[in-house]
């Protein structure tokens, strides 16, 4: 099994390759690949600095999100994990350059919350949600519905009940 | 022979499949009044915010606080006020305070706060020349009743027994309907000294005539 110190020494000057669902590989530093805690677990358990298996299968990410999110990870490489706060926090503020990597496409950033859920990257998660929740934030439920494409699923009656409920949202 | 109609998938009025906890991430990070929205818009997300542990204080947390704020802005309006001040080199503005206490929670403790939100409500109208409203109904339907004896005010007012709003001394009559300027206040007031009004019915106004010197009764709207 590795130790964490074997583990740095080795994420310097080895390369492990990532596949995407499409069968494309993409090739990182050990450094960059184990910012992704499921990968971490999985080099350790495997011991993978012998070199045995040269490639991760991620069968449920697509290449153009595995792309972003290696994008992401050789980006925030060097940031302290200790700096940041992943608790979650109210504000929901989103870096530019971050905000301009996830970018607007729903889709896609639903993608890359999902993928980084399966990867266990906190701060991508973080900055998924975070740009989600942006989306939802200062909104009337009607424009929600809209953004989001969903149905109206309440009956006139659940939503006159809560529209009385919360009628002092409309005092501010 | 068949005609197709253009449809639309079912699929596409649906929220984009994401489990249930990354939901919850993502409502945490709303604040609570875009949560309260988020939480009319569709059934799952109402489901979330009512089942997540954390998402639920935080609606009941802000629930408390705005009936709090409200019961504040009844009781002080003059601490609800925003002033800002302009000046050449500075501007300070003093925003809306919202009481740090709890919510109330027994029978006895309902009491014990009546009397001490009664009495400071008593030194909050004797400092002020300016206040406008005491009781209201509001009020009387969380503690089931008014005043209970007749109190006199820094500026001549004064309020009677059971009395679910009082008249201003600034001539506005915030509870109920009507309106007084501060000369009939005056006669009213003195005349209320010597002249209490015979009838004391809790939910009614009781306002003074001054030319008259007697007491009309005003029902609540």
């Amino acid at each position: 099994m590795l130790e964490d110190g074997d583990l740095s020494v080795v994420s310097d000057t080895k390369t492990i390759g990532l596949k995407s669902c499409e069968g494309e590989i993409f090739t990182v530093s050990f450094r960059v690949a184990t910012m992704s805690n499921t990968i971490k677990n999985m080099i350790e358990d495997l011991n993978l600095e012998d070199g045995i298996i040269e490639e991760v299968p991620l069968k449920n990410i697509s290449s153009h999100t595995l792309k972003k999110i290696i994008e992401y990870c050789e980006y925030h490489v060097d940031d302290d994990p200790d700096d940041q706060d992943w608790e979650f926090s109210t504000p929901t503020t989103v870096s530019d350059w971050d905000s301009k990597l996830i970018g607007t496409d729903q889709e896609e950033i639903f993608a890359l919350i999902l993928a980084a859920n399966f990867l266990d990257i906190p701060s991508l998660l973080d900055v998924g949600c975070k740009t989600v929740a942006n989306m939802i934030k200062g909104k009337e439920p009607e424009e929600i519905r809209k953004i989001f494409n969903i149905e109206n699923d309440f009956t006139p009656e659940e939503e006159e009940e809560m529209r009385a409920e919360y009628a002092w949202l409309k005092d501010d | 022979m068949y005609k197709i109609f253009p449809f639309v998938p079912a699929v596409e009025f649906s929220l984009p499949n994401l489990p249930v906890e990354l939901w919850t991430i993502i409502l945490r990070c709303l604040d609570p009044t875009s949560l309260l929205t988020a939480a009319r818009s569709n059934d799952l997300w109402k489901q979330i915010a009512q089942g997540d542990p954390v998402l639920r204080k935080t609606i009941k947390d802000q629930r408390v606080l705005e009936k709090r704020r409200r019961r504040e802005e009844m009781l002080s309006p003059g601490l609800l006020l925003s002033i800002t001040r302009d000046g050449p080199n500075a501007t300070k503005i003093v925003r809306r305070q919202v009481p740090a206490r709890g919510p109330v929670t027994t029978p006895e403790k309902r009491k014990r706060r009546h009397n001490k939100d009664t009495e400071l409500l008593r030194k909050k109208i004797m400092r002020s020349q300016r206040f406008i409203i005491i009781i209201s109904k509001q009020y009387k339907a969380k503690y089931g009743y008014g005043l209970s004896k007749w109190w006199q005010f820094s500026s001549g007012m004064v309020a009677a027994p059971r009395t679910q709003s009082v008249v201003g001394d600034d001539g506005s009559d915030v509870c109920s309907t009507g309106h007084l300027d501060s000369a009939t206040l005056e006669m009213t007031t003195s005349a209320m000294r010597h002249r209490r009004p015979r009838e004391c019915d809790p939910g009614d106004d009781y306002v003074g005539d001054a030319a008259q010197g007697t007491w009309t009764v005003r029902p609540w709207r």
